[in-house]
């Protein structure tokens, strides 16, 4: 996690929500096969009740098909988990082994829609605000008991439970209550309605009340149970080595099969060049979120095959608005009009991203194909600045303005290697229109210490994107203080439409707000969306039955299987 | 000698205490804390204060710190970690034992390389081996660590696929270890450690070969050795008997009073090969601001200090006869 929550920003808990597994079998790369696949997106209907037939058949394909089982997928990882319980972890890593560990009530299909899992089946109430799950009766915890009802409504009361510390723990917020029905029978109950309600009551993993009840609240976050978790997913957790790997078993008794692997291992890894190494050299059989100035060592590698998915994050250059430099719309405008941002994809990812032009990407379902755009333009630029009064009156190469030069510090933080680098273009490219930049790379916590405080005048950050349409915590004026509207962005306007679109059950109406809400802040231009970096991910032509899709790589990660003859461990 | 040591040991307490408690003050006054790392935007300020509550970081600074005092003192407790979720004692517990292996055979390959090209450096004054062992001892000392270390895992371990012979990182195979011989093992354990033990060793080794030979060139010319050979004992007895054992004096003391450094150079390279001990637990605490498991982390490489200082004295004091313990 350090990897991803230092360096591609704050918040990639949506993530470890899609990491339950699912399914679609057909292209994996066979000897023959081509080397380098793009992962098709595919549209958002993660509003969606409805099971998704044909995603289903796909997932149950491997059942039906002859496979081989054994051999072993060493998985490469920079940071070490910390947690292997639901309740308690925060790191990325962590979140991906407890996606082989334990059950969800539903997994994310490839479309963010919902397909069985623990739960065979749900249905809405006629008022929409009780939710039935049917539950499978033939899950058992990895010690032989049997997973019921009673672990589901455990495990809400534990997530809601203040003296637990559940990160995300707001997601249940409008659910009033969770009842056993029968041993597998569980219905949640709404405060309200609105188009998540299936997505939040399934979120978190499911777990074994027959142990976790001795824990008191207090002490889940040092139990026992974080690091020998028993969990009742297609894996067993085996070991765990601090700061070496953590390695989980194919589990016999799971109900839809045993899964082929033998053994899954995240190894610990030290930073990204060793993991490039190690890949290279077959230590390791997979990586996500290659750099991209490895692509083109390893995409040469016989023995490996990438996957380049679209991007699930964007880096943006965020102006205070409390800053007089900034208040001004037309100001903002011209600076993102300053900026080449098709030069900082081209130079620093490769080519490997796309410039965004609002904070939905269009991976989701709400995205605005046609916003407005300031495409680079530096001699627009010049007048747009001129015409708010910025000009070079005392012939110094700088604009000033009330004997005052265009001049302010950016800010970002360090270890990510892009965002230092972009500091060094921005400061050329803004230096051509007359403004002075200084780059100021900051310790991580330092760097979001002084965000917090509004103690900067620009900064580079990113924000990864969650499968929920929802906008407040990001751009809502009440998120100034506390939340993460770092650049105290604030419109009434769009504030109502945000706060209307959350509840619109209406989808129609829902798009038609969401899309004016992108609108406004693509004009108003509080960011200068620079980048959604594509991801790549290389995995050990050996494996097949890959399928990586949008909701994460991991999708159907307990499906793949390697060929008798081709076997490596 | 008994009451010496029990004496330095008394002295060392209050001075790790007062160690503990500047570490304490200096980490809690960073900026951040550690609930930083779980932030998302998912995360509700409620969620992060309730983390704050069950981890005591909401009350006042010298109330944590009398608890934590406390702990430390009456229960040898040193709290949990906050970014591990375990006891800082566990956390520690496992990865201490791996930085101890890594660092004394770096000491081992340290003291052997140093002492023995130093001898022979010094044995043949101004011969070839001699010229050259002094340029290569001064670009390994002049060299960084992490620097070195990037060019060996470059060349060694899989950036040249010719000479791929050693893992880029960790202790063992993970994947075939536990079903490898006893000797396999070994094997397997060694061709791991060989990487990261040199490039902790080899810069220490080029310093300590400089100091061999110039010590042992110091006492080739004294009188006392003119005297052995005009006895008649042959060279060897003289080099070796007579000159190494006074040679070799200051040499046990800048190896004590390098142990602390071996500790702090083992963060560096622990780094870079991925193993699994102090340094990246020191580090991660640092970066984290896990207060409890970075104040423990100083604390053990605090003793290490104390004991080194300690362990040259006393190796002094058996070495030469003339130095008495008191």
């Amino acid at each position: 996690m350090n990897r991803i929550v230092r360096i591609t920003s704050l918040g990639l808990f949506f993530t470890s929500l899609s990491c339950s597994p699912s399914s679609t079998p057909g292209d994996s790369p066979s000897d023959s096969a081509q080397r380098v696949i793009e992962v098709e997106a595919r549209p958002d209907r993660g509003r969606s009740e409805e099971h998704n037939l044909e995603f289903e058949a796909r997932w149950n394909e491997l059942y039906n098909t002859p496979h081989d089982n054994g051999d072993t997928l060493v998985i490469g990882t920079i940071g070490d988990a910390d947690s292997l319980n639901d309740l308690t972890s925060a790191a990325i890593t962590g979140s991906n082994v407890i996606g082989l560990l334990f059950l969800s009530l539903t997994r994310t299909n490839p479309d963010f829609s919902h397909a069985p899992s623990l739960a065979e089946s749900w249905q809405f109430s006629e008022d929409h605000l009780e939710l039935t799950f049917h539950l499978r009766d033939d899950v058992f915890w990895h010690d032989g008991v049997k997973t019921t009802a009673h672990d589901v409504k455990f495990t809400f009361e534990k997530q809601i439970s203040p003296n637990i510390g559940w990160a995300t723990i707001k997601w249940k917020q409008f659910i009033k209550e969770c009842v056993v029905v029968d041993d597998y029978t569980v219905k949640f109950i709404f405060e309200r309605l609105y188009p998540y309600q299936l997505m939040d009551a399934v979120v978190g993993a499911v777990l074994p009340k027959h142990i976790l009840e001795k824990v008191p609240d207090e002490e889940m976050v040092s139990t026992d149970f974080n690091r020998n978790p028993v969990g009742n997913g297609p894996y067993r957790f085996k070991v765990w080595k601090a700061q070496q790997y953590i390695e989980v078993e194919a589990n016999e008794n799971y109900f839809a099969g045993r899964p082929p692997l033998d053994r899954i291992i995240f190894k610990v890894v030290p930073d990204q060049e060793n993991l490039a190494l190690q890949l290279k050299s077959g230590e390791i059989d997979f990586m996500d979120g290659v750099p991209p100035r490895f692509f083109e060592e390893l995409a040469r590698q016989e023995n490996l095959v990438a996957y380049i998915a679209p991007g699930r994050s964007y880096s943006y250059l965020g102006w205070n608005l409390l800053n007089p430099l900034f208040q001004s719309k037309k100001v903002r405008q011209a600076l993102t009009m300053a900026i080449n941002r098709q030069e900082i994809i081209d130079s620093l990812l490769f080519e490997f991203g796309e410039i965004p032009k609002g904070p939905v990407l269009p991976i989701i379902w709400a995205h605005h194909p046609n916003l407005p755009d300031f495409p680079y333009d530096p001699e627009k630029a010049r007048q747009y600045l001129a015409e708010e009064g910025w000009k070079d009156s005392d012939g110094d190469g700088w604009l000033d303005k009330d004997g005052q030069r265009f001049s302010f510090t950016v800010k970002t933080n360090k270890g990510n290697q892009i965002r230092e680098d972009i500091l060094i273009l921005v400061q050329d490219m803004f230096k051509e229109v007359g403004i002075e930049v200084r780059p100021n790379i900051l310790e991580w916590t330092v760097f979001i210490g002084d965000m917090d405080k509004k103690d900067f005048e620009a900064a580079v950050a990113g924000w990864s994107v969650g499968l929920k349409m929802d906008m407040t915590t990001i751009w809502h004026s009440d998120s100034i203080n506390d939340k993460f509207n770092f650049v105290s962005y604030s419109n009434p306007e769009f504030d109502r439409l945000n706060d209307a679109a959350i509840f619109e059950m209406d989808s129609e109406k829902a798009k038609q707000m969401w899309w004016r809400a992108q609108e406004m802040i693509a004009e108003d231009q509080p960011y200068t969306f620079l980048y959604s970096p594509k991801d790549i991910n290389f995995v050990h032509r050996r494996f097949q039955n890959v399928q990586m899709e949008t909701v994460g790589w991991n999708y159907n990660l307990e499906q793949w299987w390697v060929p008798k003859d081709k076997q490596k461990y | 000698m008994h009451t010496y040591i029990i004496r330095r040991i008394l002295i060392s307490i209050p001075l790790l205490f007062g160690l503990l408690t500047i570490n304490f003050f200096l980490i809690h006054a960073a900026p951040g804390d550690p609930t930083d790392i779980f932030y998302n935007p998912d995360m509700d300020p409620e969620a992060r204060e309730n983390i704050r509550r069950i981890y005591g970081l909401d009350q006042p600074l010298g109330v944590q710190y009398l608890k934590y005092i406390q702990g430390v003192v009456l229960k040898f407790e040193f709290g949990y970690s906050i970014a591990k979720k375990r006891p800082v004692k566990d956390e520690i517990l496992e990865a201490l034992p791996n930085t101890i292996q890594l660092s004394a055979l770096a000491l081992l390959l340290e003291l052997s390389l140093g002492i023995g090209i130093g001898i022979l450096a010094a044995v043949k004054q101004q011969s070839t081996f001699d010229n050259a062992t002094r340029v290569t001892s001064l670009t390994f000392y002049s060299m960084p660590s992490f620097y070195l270390g990037l060019v060996l895992l470059f060349l060694f371990a899989g950036g040249v696929s010719a000479t791929h012979w050693f893992p880029a990182s960790g202790m063992v195979d993970i994947v075939r270890h536990d079903s490898m011989s006893t000797l396999g093992r070994l094997g397997d354990r060694a061709i791991h450690i060989f990487l990261p033990s040199l490039t902790l060793g080899i810069g220490a080794a080029a310093g300590i070969s400089r100091y061999m030979r110039g010590e042992l060139l110091e006492v080739i010319r004294q009188d006392y050795m003119r005297t052995a050979r005009a006895k008649g004992l042959t060279e060897k007895v003289v080099v070796f008997k007579h000159g190494l054992r006074n040679a070799l004096m200051p040499i046990i003391t800048i190896m004590g009073l390098s142990l602390p450094f071996l500790f702090s150079g083992a963060v560096i390279v622990e780094q870079v090969f991925g193993w699994p001990g102090m340094g990246r637990v020191a580090v991660d605490a640092a970066f984290q601001r896990d207060y409890s498991m970075f104040l423990a982390v100083n604390l053990i490489f605090g003793v290490m200090v104390v004991v080194g200082n300690l362990v040259a004295d006393i190796l002094y004091a058996i070495v030469d006869p003339r130095v008495r313990l008191s």
